[in-house]
């Protein structure tokens, strides 16, 4: 015992200094505005190039007065648990796909709808244009604010064993999807059977038969290593989930209109890097799994289309989203 | 004073019992469905989890009364007499702190602002501001616990 209080003590020494020293740190006051930004994704995603682009663009244009601290790979917590962070003013920026915001705010709920958008002008007029912008500031009665929207592509299935031509080949399958009722309605209305699994448990759920398949954009499909396991990969993107980019109330109330403007105009920015990297990994992907010997499919649109529609007559009714999808109906 | 306690160990100890079978039943239940039924049900997993933040909170709150949590006593240990006496104190009265600050308050904290803000689950749709009632109620039995054991201290003599 008494050696080893001998052994012990220098080092509880030493472990005393350097958490002073750290906390000395810690207590050093600068007039830079630091914004904590924290996200789920991998470094190598375009959506954290995209902020990535946004914090050098936000240094440049208030002139070194406001920087980013991001920390990715959810470091910081899962989707759900930043945007509660955010809430409660403890991280002041984090990125949902809006599946997560579903439980936060119903009335995301309307781009969990298959084949909501007609085409791409389509979509983005909805994301981009007056509908978007309320969407985003709707967000404020949750005490967070929505900057913009990034680009997370169109969400297809992916299968181990049997491929998937028309909607009658999803009959019986086992289907992965996130946690969100919507997209729980959409795979169990197209013949499916939606198993909610954690994104992290995926590749060995799908080795060991757990599930049949799941449903992705192709640069996650990629970058989970998904494809090793999965060797049809079906493009026939039924959903347009996008990204939000989201600010806690509490911090953007402490911003100075000047420093708000600045970050709003980094955001804006960075949403439309982001989509370029975006289109360009999705290519790079679909490349890459091809490469991979994935066989990729085709399919028609209309079966599928045609499938989902019962839940469009379920949700034109509902009070929290019906008018709001007659508005992105509507839409040129 | 002692009856009260003995009667809220015993109650703990069944509310416990009973999460513990209940989430127990629930997995099974999932095994079930996904591999007898084919239809994997999809509350399973979320319940699972609710059911663990509960188990862990108040079965926290009985461990701190079985003074049972893990603790490093390298120094404590060594320590005998009146220090050892006044270390215990320190050492509830820091408990008692974090009980009420921590997770009393800043619990009644969450729970109202995820009330007020109508988060609700995924699959069982149920408000998560209930979920997290865990927090401040494991938070009061720490409490009382730890209050329990200062009068405890406090009644006894300095012992060796």
């Amino acid at each position: 015992m008494t050696m080893n209080a001998n052994i012990f003590q220098p080092l509880n020494v030493i472990s005393i200094f350097l958490i002073t020293l750290l906390s000395v740190s810690c207590a050093i006051e600068s007039d830079v505005t630091t914004i904590k930004l924290g996200h789920g994704l991998d470094p190598n995603h375009p959506v954290h190039k995209g902020m990535e682009f946004m914090a050098d663009r936000l240094f440049e244009i208030s002139g070194g007065s406001m920087h980013f601290d991001i920390y990715p790979s959810e470091q910081l917590g899962t989707e759900r648990e930043c945007l509660e962070l955010l809430q409660i003013g403890s991280l002041a920026m984090t990125k949902v796909s809006s599946a997560v915001l579903e439980g936060f705010a119903p009335q995301f709920r309307v781009f969990g709808l298959p084949y909501l958008f007609r085409d791409e002008d389509h979509r983005w007029n909805v994301k981009e244009g007056p509908i978007g912008q309320e969407l985003l500031l709707s967000l404020e009665s949750f005490r967070i604010r929505g900057l913009c929207f990034y680009d997370a592509g169109y969400r297809s299935f992916y299968t181990v064993n049997r491929p998937i031509r028309t909607p009658d080949d999803l009959s019986g399958l086992k289907i992965r999807v996130q946690e969100s009722p919507m997209a729980i309605q959409m795979v169990n209305i197209m013949g499916g059977a939606a198993t909610p699994v954690s994104w992290g448990e995926l590749y060995t759920a799908l080795q060991q038969g757990v599930v049949d398949g799941a449903e992705n954009n192709p640069p996650s499909f990629y970058t989970s290593y998904h494809f090793e396991v999965a060797r049809y990969f079906t493009i026939n993107q039924h959903t347009a989930v996008p990204d939000v980019l989201v600010i806690s109330k509490h911090v953007w109330d402490h911003l100075t209109p000047q420093e708000k403007s600045w970050l709003q105009q980094a955001a804006d920015e960075s949403a439309e890097y982001q989509r370029e990297l975006w289109r360009e990994s999705t290519e790079a992907s679909l490349q890459a799994v091809m490469e991979a010997g994935v066989e990729v499919i085709y399919p028609e649109r209309e079966p599928f289309y045609e499938r989902v529609q019962p839940l469009y007559d379920r949700f034109r009714t509902d009070p929290r989203i019906g008018a709001l999808l007659e508005q992105i109906i509507a839409l040129e | 004073m002692k009856t009260f306690r003995t009667i809220l160990d015993r109650s703990l100890e069944h509310v416990l019992v009973v999460l513990m079978v209940v989430m127990v039943l629930n997995v099974l239940w999932q095994v079930f469905t996904r591999f007898i039924l084919g239809s994997p049900a999809t509350f399973t997993e979320e319940l699972a989890r609710y059911i663990l933040i509960w188990v862990g909170m108040l079965g926290a709150a009985y461990v701190a009364g079985k003074k049972m949590h893990l603790s490093i006593d390298f120094f404590t240990g060594k320590m005998t007499g009146a220090v050892k006496y006044w270390s215990e104190i320190f050492i509830q009265v820091c408990v008692f702190l974090f009980g009420l600050f921590g997770m009393v308050i800043g619990g009644v904290y969450l729970v109202y602002l995820t009330l007020l803000l109508e988060q609700t689950s995924a699959a069982l749709q149920i408000p998560l501001g209930y979920v997290y009632i865990a927090i401040p109620a494991g938070g009061l039995l720490i409490m009382y616990y730890s209050a329990s054991a200062l009068y405890d201290y406090a009644t006894q003599k300095i012992t060796e």
